[in-house]
């Protein structure tokens, strides 16, 4: 796969962090939710102040020394592991730009953004399994393992998201925040998945991705439709009813999973592979308090 | 343009069938989707499902129909008229001499490509008069003059090279005046591997002449030893080649050989005695062993006329001394008691009557012919000749022969003298009614004949006239394509060749051509004698290349319409088609089956 991200992009993307609703779990003992100075807690780095922050941990010996305002940040704040979770199953090779191409390109710019803030970002590609998983950890080297990563695997193969989310579960012990990234054609269904994922405490975001080819099929005349994992097919003469009819199926689906996540106060945003990712990340992500 | 088969172009109407069903067929894409079930059961458009004819053509279909026309078009052979210079007249001239058979690249001889470069110059040069010679020893006219290319080139197909020698120009010339003359052609090619002198200037020559390796026998006579028994060959070797050699020489009769290696220094020509003591026969061989470009010269024939044997019958004691010459000229046989001797040798007795046939008479005499006056003998001194050039006395030289004491003899009939010393004959000749009788006065032991060379000579010149012996050693070489005499012979009544081949010659005809190297048997009332016959020497020899260039070809002085075909023109067209479509069905169909 090619992660279509250009220099440009990531650098508007440097000021971005990855945010989270409701609890989060931690390693450490004592639990980490607690912000009470005197606290035991890891000093990390220092970072600029942004509005929101707690004052307590701004810096004012190296305010009075730089004149900028800095904010302390430890491990514990920090330690909040970001999940990748990309679907590479033969659909996403469908569209032009190709869905998979787009996911790994929306993988590296939220890889980039946890990875900028300090956090923890793990990457798991799969299809009906996982692919060689790619452990949570932080810095430049894991940016670029990441990017490795996604530019050697290939979509391939059936997707089968129960059986992939509940391998990624049993392989996690610590939970924290998964992005999941994906068409969600999977025949062999993904209820099952998702509730896995939440009942482990994670917290699960998930972009959904077509291409619009398929939102907004030009086909006429005798075609024959080939399913690209299983290799069914079926012939029709296509006409402005079928296309009606596969729009109003099309949206059933959509509006079936929209419904499937919201139910499960699963954050979910909805993008086509023609859609520019600064578009999706400053309008859709930051407007929902995904990132800021 | 018009076409040799028009009936060709009924397969258009094949492809009309095609080009209909074509645009009656629904085009069917190919898409893939991430999820068939998104399409399964949705309804139809039935106006989409009807065939019907397109508005547009397939571009593919296109170019098969245009791969198809063309291929229509190389079925009906199209030709067209087109203006090409042509010759007045064009001769071929073909060197069949031997020396052609050189083998200058692996397998294929000069003749064999000069060959293929007549026909090259027969299809580059079309010609109103066309005339095949081939040149050697014995040229003559293959084809006549004909305007049908087609004529030539089948007679090309069933030309060889000869045996035979180089052509003299001086024959060629006649040739050519006899098809018309030079006037009646633009060109006159020679075709050879040797330079002609005094060619004329309207034959332009073409040299096939890569060099070669060879090494060969230009020259092998074979002698009889005069004294000892058996023959010595004399050979000349000839070797072409760079390196010094050391062939392998054999020579053979009819039942024994003898094998020698030679020596021969490299680009020189060198000459060899070889004994072949042995020998007895009369048909001899020399060979070389080992391989080279020109193996014509390799094998080599001599035939030496001898006789199968002598019978004698001696009355009287057997004189040993000449016993021992009588063997070294030939196999002597005792002659049956009942049956004639080729020569009677009577020693030492007083007869009254003569035995039947040639006697020799050694100090023995016949009272009715000759007798010896003074027993006691007169002394002698050295042998003179009345007439040297007598054939019993061929390579004998008298004054070395000293006799002790010989009777002096009275003849009472007609002898010829053919030894005397002092005015006392010593060998005397008389011919008695068609038989000879040599009269030896005296005993051998009185005389130094036994161990003079003179004796031995004396006495093979003397079996000579009795059998068939050659007296005079002379070295005669018959050469394929000369012709063979045999009016010598008698009345022939075969000729058999060295291909076993047996030729009844015309009565009267007493001219015999040799055209292949060997042994030819002559089977005539008079006698049956081997002749042979070998390749010209001088074929062997290397002619150096010109210094002038060979002579350019002549100017067309005409023009004349042709025919020509243009099928292949239109079979490269249709295979380009045919691969341009394929290139591009391959790529449309990729583009259809992504969707």
């Amino acid at each position: 796969m090619k992660p279509q991200i250009h220099e440009a992009f990531l650098a508007r993307l440097s000021t971005l962090r990855l945010t989270t609703r409701g609890r989060r779990k931690s390693q450490l003992a004592g639990g980490h939710s607690s912000r009470r100075a005197g606290v035991s807690l890891e000093f990390l780095d220092y970072r600029s102040y942004l509005p929101g922050d707690d004052f307590r941990y701004i810096d004012w010996n190296a305010f009075g020394r730089l004149d900028r305002l800095l904010v302390r940040s430890f491990v514990h704040e920090s330690d909040m592991p970001v999940y990748i979770i990309v679907d590479l199953s033969a659909s996403m090779s469908i569209g032009s730009p190709s869905k998979a191409d787009y996911a790994s390109g929306l993988a590296a710019a939220l890889a980039y953004v946890g990875l900028r803030g300090f956090d923890r970002v793990g990457l798991y590609l799969f299809s009906k399994t996982l692919h060689a998983p790619l452990p949570p950890a932080r810095g430049l080297a894991q940016m670029s393992r990441i990017f490795q990563r996604l530019e050697a695997d290939e979509p391939r193969g059936q997707t089968s998201m129960d059986d992939a989310l509940g391998q990624f579960v049993a392989s996690v012990s610590e939970s924290g925040l998964v992005i999941l990234i994906s068409d969600f054609f999977s025949p062999g269904g993904r209820e099952q998945g998702l509730d896995g994922l939440l009942r482990h405490g994670h917290e699960v975001v998930v972009v959904h991705v077509l291409a619009p080819e398929e939102v907004e099929p030009r086909n006429a005349g005798r075609t024959q439709f080939v399913d690209i994992e299983t290799g069914r097919n079926v012939t029709l003469a296509v006409g402005e009813q079928t296309l009606a009819e596969y729009r109003e199926r099309l949206l059933a689906f959509r509006s079936a999973l929209a419904t499937s996540l919201r139910r499960r106060a699963i954050l979910s945003f909805e993008t086509t592979t023609d859609r520019p990712l600064a578009s999706l990340f400053h309008e859709d992500f930051r407007a929902r308090g995904f990132v800021r | 343009m018009s076409f040799l088969h028009p009936a060709a172009f009924a397969l258009f109407a094949s492809a009309a069938i095609l080009i209909f069903l074509a645009f009656l067929r629904a085009l069917t894409r190919q898409q893939a989707v991430s999820s068939v079930a998104l399409w399964v059961g949705l309804t139809q458009s039935p106006e989409r499902q009807r065939p019907k004819l397109h508005r547009w053509a397939d571009p593919l279909l296109l170019i098969q129909l245009l791969a198809l026309a063309a291929m229509i078009f190389v079925i009906a052979q199209p030709q067209r008229r087109a203006e090409q210079a042509a010759l007045r007249g064009l001769v071929l001239i073909l060197d069949e001499s031997a020396s052609m058979r050189t083998e200058d690249a692996p397998g294929v001889s000069r003749y064999a490509r000069a060959v293929e470069r007549a026909r090259v110059l027969l299809s580059e040069n079309p010609a109103s008069r066309l005339a095949l010679i081939q040149f050697s020893s014995r040229s003559h006219v293959v084809v006549p003059p004909t305007d049908d290319p087609a004529v030539i080139a089948r007679a090309l197909d069933d030309l060889a090279p000869s045996w035979r020698g180089d052509g003299d120009e001086s024959d060629l010339l006649n040739l050519v005046s006899a098809i018309g003359g030079f006037d009646s052609y633009d060109r006159l090619v020679l075709l050879t591997d040797r330079t002609p002198d005094d060619l004329p200037a309207s034959i332009s020559t073409e040299r096939f002449d890569n060099g070669g390796r060879n090494i060969g026998i230009t020259a092998f006579t074979v002698r009889e030893n005069p004294v000892g028994p058996g023959v010595s060959a004399f050979l000349e070797l000839r070797n072409d080649t760079p390196d010094a050699l050391e062939p392998r020489l054999t020579l053979r009769d009819e039942t024994t050989s003898v094998t020698v290696t030679l020596a021969v220094g490299p680009e020189t020509t060198e000459q060899y005695v070889s004994p072949f003591s042995a020998s007895r026969g009369s048909r001899f061989t020399a060979s070389l062993s080992g391989e080279d470009d020109y193996a014509a010269d390799n094998v080599r024939y001599f035939s030496l006329d001898r006789p199968s044997g002598l019978s004698v019958r001696w009355i009287g004691e057997q004189n040993l001394y000449l016993r021992a010459a009588l063997e070294s000229v030939v196999e002597i046989r005792n002659a049956e008691p009942s049956s004639a001797a080729d020569l009677t040798i009577v020693v030492g007795l007083t007869l009254d009557e003569l035995p039947a046939g040639n006697v020799l008479l050694l100090a023995s005499d016949v009272p009715a012919l000759y007798r010896f006056v003074d027993a006691s003998g007169r002394a002698g001194g050295t042998a003179e000749a009345d007439d040297p050039a007598h054939p019993l006395l061929t390579g004998v030289e008298p004054q070395g022969i000293y006799v002790e004491t010989l009777p002096e003899t009275l003849f009472l009939v007609d002898a010829i003298s053919i030894l005397r010393v002092g005015d006392v004959p010593l060998l005397s000749l008389i011919e008695d009614h068609g038989r000879l009788l040599f009269v030896f006065s005296t005993d051998l032991r009185g005389t130094n004949l036994p161990i003079t060379v003179d004796f031995p000579i004396l006495v093979r010149n003397l079996i000579s006239t009795v059998a068939r012996v050659p007296g005079p050693l002379v070295h005669e070489w018959r050469v394929v394509g000369e012709p063979l005499d045999l009016a010598s012979s008698g009345t022939v009544r075969g000729i058999r060749t060295p291909g076993d081949e047996t030729i009844t010659p015309e009565p009267g005809r007493t001219l015999f051509i040799a055209e292949e190297p060997g042994f030819y048997e002559v089977q005539a009332t008079r006698e049956t004698r081997a002749i042979a016959v070998n390749v010209p020497p001088g074929e062997s020899a290397r002619s150096p290349l010109p210094t002038e260039p060979v002579r350019s070809a002549a100017t067309p002085s005409s023009s004349q319409e042709v025919m020509r075909r243009m099928w292949p023109l239109f079979a490269w067209i249709a295979l380009l088609l045919l691969a341009v479509e394929a290139g591009l069905y391959l790529r449309f169909d990729a583009a259809r089956r992504i969707g």
